[in-house]
């Protein structure tokens, strides 16, 4: 019986000096979105990504912050300096040169919970999204925005993606309708249908949202999702 | 007491004193390890070696790694470990990468090998020999930047092995990443230094040969070239520094090269390779044979070979195996698929989609499921066992259920499940022992099974057994194809059409393909039918800049137009055959042909800029600060 307590004493040492052997956990948020003009601008899941760089470890090796489709991304990180960058892989839309480091890197002091939003121009931006909805039939009109006007690019296709989830993009869709660029007449005034299939387990609504490609720009930009009953 | 003491101490000493009396021990020599002088003084060892060397050719897409077929539209994956892969959308950017720390150690020992080759170490070999070693290693050499260019674009160039000198700063070791154009020019030089010291023998199929190093220069030349052609489509996948990227000028010399390269392996008479041609009454057994047969076979250029009971044998029959009539408790692992079979021909060279429903969407109905690819590219039997078609003499239960007038399907959920048929009393068969049948593995859930390389020795099946067909690495077919996609891209297509005719000729054709029949998309459909399940296709696929193109995320139908190059095909369709269950109509006990997704099937193919060229770590790029991030990524 003794030597029961006396292991249990033991085993509850050792997790008492758990507490010692390791580091702090990371202890401060950095949140905020990529906005245009105030608004956060959207995007696929995960398809951008942002890097924290922190100088002075030996070994450099970026903290990789994905952005949520709603252009807001969070991190947890230790107090410090850290160099944000957006790594320039096709995105739908350029960075803004900073006036500190004069490139697009950014400085950023952490230290405690921070809300920083970053601006970017996008190419484009899709506005007044109207859905409208008869028996499974989902339509949508939209605007499309030219922002960048220099060094502007073309548009490729747009598409309304439809998905069961709230997570709505090229990779998460159950059905989607696309326009190829030569078939828009208007871009103040672009309508797109699809039909709802069949869901299982059976749902009377639906999430979706419109997406844009740009030629030679791999990733999309979108329009905001949009909970659909029907 | 004292006395114990001075006993144990003096024991001590005496042991102690024992011990030094022996110095040899000090020089003994090692019987574990050879010395550099003991293994270059016996060509047994110096071949060792080699071997190793040889051995550790790294390789994609083989019969050891056949899951990996099924990560593209060529294959399904039919079992629970591999369905990920029809679930998965996009690739990491670092698919496809290497291991730097592998890849750079087997360089410096291949490096090492070649240093010694050359030093007095070797000097009472005979010249001949010692040559021929040489040439070997810097084949493999040749091979590993090949390799390594496919997958990351341009590579730090080394040729000789690296030596740290201990100073404390090993900066000098840096290098920085070749241009892709340097890799493959010194790829090219190489094979062109060292051809005429390969022997030039068609039976030596596990070595080095002259005909492999011109079929590897003209596989190496014509990826070079399209590259340097089709990279202008893909602008954003370059870097300034030209580790990616060949500029647009160098594409003919490159295609000048292959060709050059070709021709001579297939037109000079001192190289007696030929299209394996045995069988002319079974054209598709014939086609099947050129990777089973290892004796009188001067098609194969280069392979991986294995022999039974000597420890080196593969698994892929055991794993692919019908699994109607399986040996082992396991079987059709992988699956082709419907947008591969639909691909071939008819053989009057038009393509034609299969036949299965008139406009109406009312099926037609076949005597016999194999009367469905009547007709068509004898390669197509030849790849892919079809349902109908037997294997060792079985034939395969591929058949999904029986279908009623009003188009009810009754079948089952395991293999060859028995149930009541509307007015009978007796439980039978509804569903094949091959299924296919949704979610459930080893049955043919395309409806198809692979022929190719399949071994139909009785045992090849069984897991004590398994089989010796080797992995064709080069086979003169390809040689065939990059003679004419060269000579097509330098404009001479008569001469195009006639290399290509000759390879369809041995597939049943008997129309040849006039040079204005001669297309891009012919080019690449020619490479598709012929070269599938032999590891060619995300290599072309890149090469071509097509495969952002065809796996483009998007979750698109299977395709009406197999024959188009750039047609998107990224998730893999099957063809379920049914039995018509109509006691009485004329059409009872007839064929039925569905085209289905398989439940399995979710995701669809997304290849990304990022993907031309994989991601190289941040470990490598920690440890040396001069190699470049690859674009997109």
């Amino acid at each position: 019986m003794r030597s029961w307590i006396i292991l249990v004493c033991i085993f509850l040492g050792m997790l008492y000096s758990c507490k010692y052997d390791n580091y702090n956990e990371p202890e401060s948020f950095l949140t905020g979105n990529l906005i245009y003009e105030g608004e956060a601008i959207n995007l696929g899941n995960g398809d951008v990504i942002i890097e924290l760089w922190e100088d002075g470890w030996q070994t450099k090796n970026a903290i990789d912050v994905s952005v949520a489709q709603d252009g807001s991304y969070s991190a947890n990180v230790f107090n410090s300096t850290y160099k944000l960058v957006i790594p320039s892989s096709q995105n739908p839309f350029q960075t803004i040169v900073n006036e500190i480091t004069d490139s697009d890197t950014i400085i950023v002091e952490v230290n405690g919970d921070m809300h920083l939003d970053i601006e970017v121009l996008p190419y484009y931006l899709i506005q007044d999204v109207d859905f409208s909805v008869i028996a499974r039939d989902v339509s949508v009109n939209f605007s499309i925005n030219q922002i960048l006007i220099e060094d502007s690019k073309s548009i490729e296709k747009v598409y309304l993606y439809i998905n069961k989830g709230q997570f709505v993009d090229l990779q998460w869709n159950i059905a989607d309708a696309s326009m190829e660029a030569g078939s828009i007449e208007d871009l103040s005034s672009v309508t797109l249908t699809v039909t709802v299939p069949e869901l299982t387990p059976a749902q009377d609504f639906v999430f979706g949202r419109i997406g844009l490609k740009i030629n030679g720009v791999e990733k999309m930009i979108f329009s905001q999702v949009q909970r659909i009953s029907f | 007491m004292m006395d114990r003491i001075s006993y144990i101490l003096l024991l001590i000493i005496l042991l102690g004193g024992q011990a030094c009396q022996d110095n040899r021990f000090l020089n003994e020599e090692p019987n574990d390890v050879l010395s550099e002088e003991q293994v270059w003084s016996n060509q047994t060892l110096i071949l060792g070696l080699l071997a190793d060397l040889y051995n550790r050719i790294p390789e994609y897409q083989t019969i050891e790694n056949w899951w990996n077929f099924s990560d593209f539209d060529e294959a399904f994956g039919s079992a629970y470990s591999d369905y990920w892969r029809q679930k998965n959308t996009q690739w990491n950017y670092d698919e496809w990468a290497f291991n730097w720390d592998n890849y750079y150690t087997y360089l410096r020992e291949i490096n090492l090998f070649i240093q010694k080759a050359n030093s007095d170490l070797a000097d009472w070999l005979d010249e001949n020999d010692r040559n021929r070693y040489i040439a070997e290693a810097k084949l493999i050499r040749a091979t590993l930047y090949f390799e390594m260019v496919k997958r990351v674009g341009g590579v730090p160039l080394i040729t000789e092995p690296l030596t740290y000198d201990f100073s404390g700063d090993p900066t000098y070791l840096e290098h920085p990443r070749a241009k892709e154009s340097e890799i493959y020019d010194f790829i090219l030089s190489e094979l062109e230094s060292i051809l005429d010291y390969l022997p030039n023998d068609v039976d030596i199929k596990s070595r080095a040969t002259q005909g492999l190093n011109l079929a590897m220069s003209s596989r190496v030349a014509l990826y070079a070239a399209s590259i340097a052609k089709y990279g202008v489509n893909t602008p954003e996948v370059s870097l300034p520094g030209g580790e990616v990227g060949i500029d647009e000028s160098k594409a003919n010399n490159y295609y000048r090269k292959s060709l050059e390269a070709a021709e001579k392996l297939l037109k000079s008479s001192i190289y007696s390779y030929e299209l394996y041609l045995e069988d002319q009454e079974d054209l598709s057994s014939n086609f099947a044979n050129i990777f089973l047969k290892k004796t009188n076979n001067r098609e194969v250029i280069f392979v991986k070979d294995f022999q039974l009971q000597s420890g080196v044998t593969n698994n892929f029959t055991v794993e692919n195996q019908p699994w109607s009539g399986t040996e082992d408790m396991e079987g059709g692992r992988m699956n082709p698929s419907l947008n591969l079979v639909q691909s071939f021909e008819k053989l009057d060279n038009t393509f034609e989609l299969l036949q299965v429903a008139d406009e109406n969407g009312d099926y037609y109905y076949y005597d016999n499921p194999t009367d469905l690819f009547k007709d068509r590219d004898a390669r197509l039997m030849g790849t892919v066992l079809v349902p109908g078609s037997s294997f060792k003499n079985k034939n395969l239960d591929i058949w999904a259920g029986y279908i009623l007038s009003d188009g009810t399907v009754i079948s089952g959920d395991t293999y060859g499940a028995r149930k009541v048929l509307p007015d009978k009393n007796e439980e039978e068969k509804v569903v094949g022992m091959d299924g296919p049948i949704n979610s459930l593995e080893f049955t043919a859930q395309s409806g198809f099974y692979c022929r190719k390389y399949l071994d139909p020795t009785t045992g090849s099946g069984q897991r004590g057994v398994k089989s010796e067909v080797w992995w064709v690495r080069y086979r003169l077919g390809e040689v065939y194809l990059n003679a004419a996609e060269a000579a097509f891209e330098l404009g001479d297509k008569s001469k195009a059409a006639d290399y290509i005719n000759t390879l369809r000729y041995r597939a049943g054709f008997k129309t040849d393909l006039t040079a204005a029949d001669l297309t891009f998309d012919r080019i690449v459909h020619e490479r598709k039918v012929e070269l599938a399940f032999e590891g060619h296709q995300l290599w072309d696929m890149k090469r071509w800049r097509l495969a952002h193109k065809v796996w483009n995320g998007d979750k698109v139908d299977l395709t009406q137009k197999p024959w188009k190059a750039d047609e998107v095909s990224n998730r893999v369709y099957a063809l379920w055959p049914y039995k018509y269950y109509n006691p009485g109509d004329e059409n009872d006990g007839k064929y039925i042909f569905k085209i289905v997704l398989p439940a399995e099937v979710t995701g669809a193919d997304y290849f990304r800029m990022g993907n031309y060229y994989s991601y190289i770590s941040d470990e490598v790029r920690n440890n040396n600060p001069l190699i470049v991030i690859n674009p997109n990524q």
